[in-house]
């Protein structure tokens, strides 16, 4: 990565809390302009909270994010979303009582540009099929593999440089978890989208990652490249904190 | 038959209005969790800026003077305006505060609504005269129609007919949708909120407008608390039908609107006063047993 | 002596609330104002009443509007039990022999007041206690709206529309101070035993409320009994201070003034339903002598009548918006500086995929 570009997304001493709880404790990361960069860890380590907050969900307590240079942190989402940084939050949550199309085109929400929405509403049903042929459905019929490609072509119909995937693989057949990052890095090479990624797997992070950053209870513990942490042992004793478990014990 | 066929009428009516008010709160709580004890207070305003502010008992007409393309817009803006404005000064500072919060808010507008007519207007209730040509009847077929109750029931398909095509048919009305169905996921593809909550209280005044037109000409009589019963029963159509559905909402007001009068006229004499205790009474059932009302949309999320 | 003196310490927070509110009443009554007195009555009968209430809502976070319900249920039990016999032969031809041909001193009318409120809200909370949140807000207010319209149609047994009266008015200041006094100290010993604390558990912890929900149900149905009886008393007060009373007195209006204090002194907390109950009474005595014209200097201001009303709508909803931990912020009066009560921080609205713990219901994120 060249030290000297400006990254794209950087997060620096954000702290969140829930009332008494800490959610995130002073994490920071950063993203380089068409990166893909995945965050690891077990259930409750913030994962989610951290996507939130980046993207306008939560109110952080402490640090900054700057995104494009521009400071998020006391955003509302709406305008993040319009800066350019799009969220597809775990659970999906798409309009259930809204058409396949309908949803699409409310990804669009944030552009003007009829010509070239209708445009792009064309090439996501390029990429997802089974879309297209139940464009008219109301999206609450779809299937859950279905459903999330219908949250990520959302996404995409934002056009946002940035989108921000939380646990896009939770519920889903491996063959459509393919499909769906055959296609986000398909599009990652095209047209320099950068993305930030919750994920459970590591051998798909070890796969798909340029950078990966593990997440455990509200705290960063590892941060490298996808080759510094190819065996995956590194990961995997941060994932569970072996290190601390030893040294308690001991 | 005659009998039967005017009570199915005078059941289409009410629900009619009911259905235009339970929208009103509908697409509030859809959008904003918000329980708009309000509603009723909008049509309320509605009807007085009808006639010269004062606490005599007789009422003369200013608005309600004017002739009727005018003072349809007037009407329809004022309210307009007044649900806007509750949503500025109070509503708008507790966005992100709970349900139950914005339900006592709403409390303490309407509190504040009602007493704010009380203070200029008195409290006596007074008589008003509005289209009340429109109450005669007319010859369709071999039968005797009410005119009024007729107009009720078109204008509120109308109404709705062309809420409907706003709402399917527009980009607004589209964003309006996926609000009411889940606010912070289309926040985050970039809908606004507050045009589209603003967009919601000035369709809400608009509803209030229109039932205050309705309600008043059939009615003849105002009071500064004439939107509560209105609001009360609206409110039980909305958790019959189903909270948070728009279509539940009307279908929840039609179901209200029939029961009631089907109840009025068959129930025994000394039964009737309990009308309202036994549908208050279906909605504890309701929430007990078909919390998401009974308009099942399998397709949105539950609310309550 | 030194062990009294810390048990002092340690539930010092009641103390000093009973005090501060005998120190109130003391002085009024020492002034020999006869209509200050009549407020002050009035007062203390509305904080045995809000005071019951926050029994409910402060302890386990579900706002409840339907409260009044049981304040109509024990004026009226109070009001069978003690109206003229020969007034309620004639009116109340409904009641039955024991109630109707009778005549019952002042305390056994309190206990009716207080029972048969609590008998209701057992029947009715085994039913609703289980809803979440707003699903069991609805439902008080649905209770409060079959109340209201049985009780106004039950004439033979209410009198319907009009007055039940004939009834002796025994409740004076120094009355309704024991009752109020009474009131909080069973709010706090309710809310320091067991079950008062593991409802609070659970309000402020809806992750581990879900996980033993009958446990919940149960806790929940124990506050709203003990609540009910609590109104149910300040009910039976107002019968025998006003000496008659109709069924609308306890509707919207009542419903909104009490759940206005509670919300102005700060749900969370008992000092917070008593505070509110002073202060709110404060204001709308100040707005009433404004309404009623005031001199200075020769110049005459007088309010529009219905500025008290909106005075405290007014009131209520800058509460909510700039403090809606209301003026005591949740704490307790005496509590150790700093002590926060738990706020969520999230922005409102359910975040997608994210469980949010801590979270009151009713509270607005800081």
């Amino acid at each position: 990565m060249n030290a000297i570009t400006q990254p794209f997304l950087e997060v620096a001493g954000l702290h969140v809390r829930y009332g008494e709880l800490v959610a995130l404790r002073d994490v920071s990361l950063t993203v380089a302009e068409g990166e893909v960069v995945c965050i690891i860890g077990p259930n409750g380590a913030g994962k989610s909270t951290l996507l939130a907050a980046i993207a306008g969900g939560i109110a952080p307590g402490k640090g900054t994010i700057r995104f494009q240079g521009r400071n998020l942190a006391d955003l509302p989402a709406e305008r993040i979303a319009r800066l350019g940084l799009s969220l597809v939050p775990e659970g999906r949550h798409i309009f259930g009582t809204l058409t396949v199309e309908e949803n699409l085109l409310i990804g669009a929400s944030r552009r003007a540009d009829r010509r070239a929405i209708a445009d792009d509403l064309d090439r996501v049903f390029d990429y997802f099929g089974p879309l297209r042929q139940r464009r008219t459905y109301p999206a609450g019929r779809l299937s859950g593999g279905e459903q999330q490609m219908l949250a990520i072509g959302r996404a995409l119909m934002t056009r946002a440089p940035m989108i921000l995937v939380d646990e896009p693989s939770l519920g889903l057949a491996p063959k459509i978890i393919d499909q769906i990052y055959k296609i986000l890095l398909d599009l990652r090479l095209r047209e320099k989208l950068t993305l930030l990624i919750n994920e459970q797997s590591s051998h798909r992070i070890l796969k798909h990652a340029d950078r990966i950053y593990v997440l455990r209870a509200g705290q960063i513990r590892l941060q490298g490249t996808a080759e510094q942490l190819a065996d995956g042992h590194a990961i995997k004793e941060a994932y569970f904190g072996f290190h601390e478990q030893q040294a308690a014990a001991g | 038959m005659q009998g039967f066929l005017q009570n199915v009428i005078d059941a289409l009516s009410l629900g009619s209005i009911y259905a235009l008010v339970a929208l009103g709160i509908g697409l509030l709580f859809g959008i904003l969790r918000l329980i708009n004890f309000a509603q009723g207070d909008y049509i309320t305003i509605g009807c007085y800026a009808l006639i010269v502010p004062s606490t005599d008992v007789t009422a003369r007409m200013l608005i309600g003077a004017w002739s009727w393309p005018l003072l349809i817009p007037a009407i329809c803006l004022i309210v307009i305006v007044a649900a806007l404005l509750t949503d500025a000064l109070i509503f708008r500072p507790l966005r992100r505060a709970s349900s139950p919060t914005l339900m006592i808010a709403s409390f303490a507008v309407s509190y504040i609504i009602q007493n704010g007519i009380l203070m200029i207007y008195g409290s006596r209730p007074k008589a008003v005269n509005l289209w009340s040509e429109l109450n005669t009847q007319i010859q369709i077929g071999g039968l005797r129609l009410p005119l009024l109750q007729i107009v009720t029931i078109v204008v509120t398909l109308a109404l709705m007919t062309a809420l409907t095509l706003f709402l399917k048919q527009t980009r607004l009305g589209m964003q309006m949708r996926a609000s009411a169905e889940d606010f912070r996921m289309a926040q985050y593809l970039g809908v606004r909120g507050n045009v589209v909550i603003g967009l919601a209280f000035a369709i809400s005044g608009m509803l209030a407008a229109v039932v205050s037109f309705l309600y008043l000409t059939q009615s003849g009589s105002l009071s500064h608390v004439m939107g509560v019963p209105l609001a009360l029963y609206a409110f039980v159509a909305v958790v019959i039908g189903g909270m948070g559905s728009l279509v539940g909402s009307v279908a929840g007001g039609f179901l209200v609107g029939i029961i009631v009068t089907f109840l009025q006229a068959y129930l025994p004499q000394d039964l009737r006063g309990f009308r309202d205790a036994f549908a208050f009474g279906v909605v504890i059932l309701m929430l007990l047993l078909r919390p998401a009302g009974l308009i099942q949309n399998k397709n949105a999320i539950e609310r309550v | 002596m030194n062990k009294a003196i810390a048990v002092l310490t340690q539930h010092r927070s009641p103390i000093l609330l009973a005090a501060g509110v005998a120190v109130v009443v003391i002085v009024g009554v020492l002034s020999g104002v006869k209509p200050l007195q009549l407020s002050l009555t009035e007062m203390l009968i509305r904080m045995t009443i809000v005071v019951g209430l926050y029994v409910f809502v402060g302890n386990s976070g579900i706002l409840s509007f339907g409260h009044i319900g049981f304040v109509c249920i024990g004026a009226y039990a109070a009001g069978w039990a003690t109206a003229d016999p020969s007034w309620k032969q004639l009116m109340l031809s409904g009641l039955p022999s024991f109630l109707q041909d009778e005549e019952y001193p002042f305390l056994v009318a309190q206990a009716g007041a207080m029972a048969l409120p609590a008998v209701v809200a057992l029947a009715l909370g085994a039913a609703i206690m289980r809803l979440r949140g707003i699903g069991a807000s609805i439902a008080t207010f649905a209770f409060l709206m079959i109340i209201q319209s049985w009780y106004s149609n039950w004439d033979s047994v209410t009198a319907g529309a009009s007055s039940l009266a004939r009834l002796p008015t025994v409740v004076d200041p120094w009355i309704g101070l024991v009752f109020a006094v009474g009131a909080i100290a069973v709010a706090y010993l309710f809310q320091i035993s067991r079950w008062g604390l593991m409802l609070r558990a659970s309000r402020d912890d809806e992750v581990a409320a879900k996980a033993s929900a009958v446990r919940v149900v149960r806790e929940r149905l124990i506050a709203f009994v003990l609540s009910a009886a609590i109104v149910g008393a300040g009910g039976g007060l107002y019968a025998e201070f006003l000496g008659s009373m109709t069924v609308d007195q306890f509707f919207l209006e009542m419903t909104f003034v009490t759940l206005a204090m509670l919300v102005v002194g700060g749900i969370g907390s008992l000092s917070g339903a008593v505070v509110g109950v002073v202060v709110v009474t404060f204001v709308i005595e100040f707005l009433r002598t404004f309404e009623h014209g005031f001199s200075i200097d020769g110049v005459k201001l007088v309010l529009p009548s219905g500025s008290q009303e909106i005075g405290l709508g007014v009131v209520m909803a800058l509460i909510l918006i700039l403090r809606p931990t209301g003026l005591t912020r949740g704490r307790e009066i005496g509590a150790p500086h700093g002590a926060r009560a738990p706020q969520p921080a999230s922005r409102g609205f359910a975040i997608p995929g994210v469980e949010i713990p801590n979270a009151i219901h009713f509270d607005r994120p800081s």
